[in-house]
């Protein structure tokens, strides 16, 4: 092989100082293109994904198998959301009414409320959301929140400086949506 | 001038170690491959604003509505805009429940049965809570049992 390079390089002075070089060197491969290729590529991925994490919701919607078989729970929680603030009713009654404070929607109020009502009742997992035509449908995430879960501090573990452990609560997780009468 | 009179052998030897640059930079692009197969499911938009939420159940494969503020797309295919279902009267969207009636809509989620089919509604926050009911109701109309609202991860 290399005899052959050498008869090869010996024939035209040109090509003499670039072949001699190749033979002494050992083989190298190109890396250069193949780090620009993956700096894209770990920039591209990094930009499109790591960043924003999508979960979701699951509804509990009426289904036509178990419709009017069972009997109808004692009590179900009914958040109606109307544009001037909440009404939680159990179906029938009206339990208590959060008007809008400060123009804003009373979050804290309306999550101790839920879980008032989880106490007094422990077995019910289920819960509706009403909501009125023109609200915006970012407060039906917010309320499905509010009601769904709430993390409370734990109160055997001492607090570390200001960081509070906390504890997530299920409350009402069966979430149904509706339109508000 | 001293830096041209230098023998060969200095700027032969001057080499980067490169090999470990791309062993870590492989095992990165593995793992954000890796990473970004199970969001791919339901993608991002620019013209979507997603709400957040405590959420921690995981996207699972299923058929995509997306509302934007303007368009309403079934696995990206633009099917009507936001303008014209909020005009019409009509409690469903026709043409959203045309789309949804196709067979086959999900490649080999055909033939499972009504209750089991799920369709993911990935909305924009600032939508009016009307037209997100009209959707769902429509996708109630045809052939889904399941509906999951898309939001963010806090």
């Amino acid at each position: 092989m290399t005899a052959n390079a050498r008869s090869f390089a010996s024939g035209g002075s040109l090509l003499q100082g670039s072949f001699t070089n190749r033979v002494r060197k050992p083989a190298e491969v190109m890396l250069v293109p193949m780090i620009d290729i993956f700096v894209v590529l770990v920039t591209f991925l990094l930009m499109t994904a790591v960043f924003s994490r999508i979960t979701i919701l699951q509804l509990d919607l009426p289904s036509a198998n178990d419709g009017g078989a069972a009997a109808p729970p004692a009590f179900r929680l009914e958040v109606i959301v109307r544009e001037s603030g909440f009404e939680l009713t159990n179906g029938q009654t009206l339990i208590a009414a959060l008007p809008k404070v400060d123009g804003e929607y009373d979050w804290a109020q309306l999550s101790q409320l839920a879980q008032q009502l989880k106490s007094e009742n422990p077995s019910v997992d289920d819960a509706s959301v009403l909501m009125e035509r023109t609200v915006k449908y970012d407060y039906l995430i917010q309320v499905m929140d509010a009601i769904r879960s709430v993390d409370l501090p734990v109160s055997d573990v001492p607090a570390a400086g200001n960081i509070v452990v906390t504890k997530r609560t299920q409350l009402f997780t069966n979430i149904a949506v509706g339109e508000a009468p | 001038m001293s830096l041209f009179n230098r023998p060969a052998r200095a700027h032969q030897e001057a080499e980067l170690n490169l090999i470990p640059l791309i062993d870590v930079m492989s095992v990165l692009v593995a793992f954000l491959l890796i990473y970004t197969a199970d969001v791919a499911t339901v993608q991002n938009s620019k013209d979507v604003e997603i709400p957040q939420s405590t959420a921690e159940t995981q996207a699972q494969q299923s058929v995509v509505v997306m509302i934007t503020k303007d368009h309403v797309f079934v696995q990206g295919e633009l099917v009507a805009n936001v303008a014209d279902v909020n005009a019409s009267m009509e409690p469903l969207v026709e043409p959203l429940r045309r789309v949804l009636d196709r067979p086959m809509l999900l490649g080999s989620g055909g033939d499972t049965g009504k209750a089991t089919r799920e369709v993911t509604v990935i909305a924009d926050k600032s939508l009016p809570f009307e037209l997100v009911r009209k959707v769902m109701a429509t996708c109630t109309a045809t052939t889904y049992g399941k509906i999951s609202l898309a939001v963010l991860q806090k």
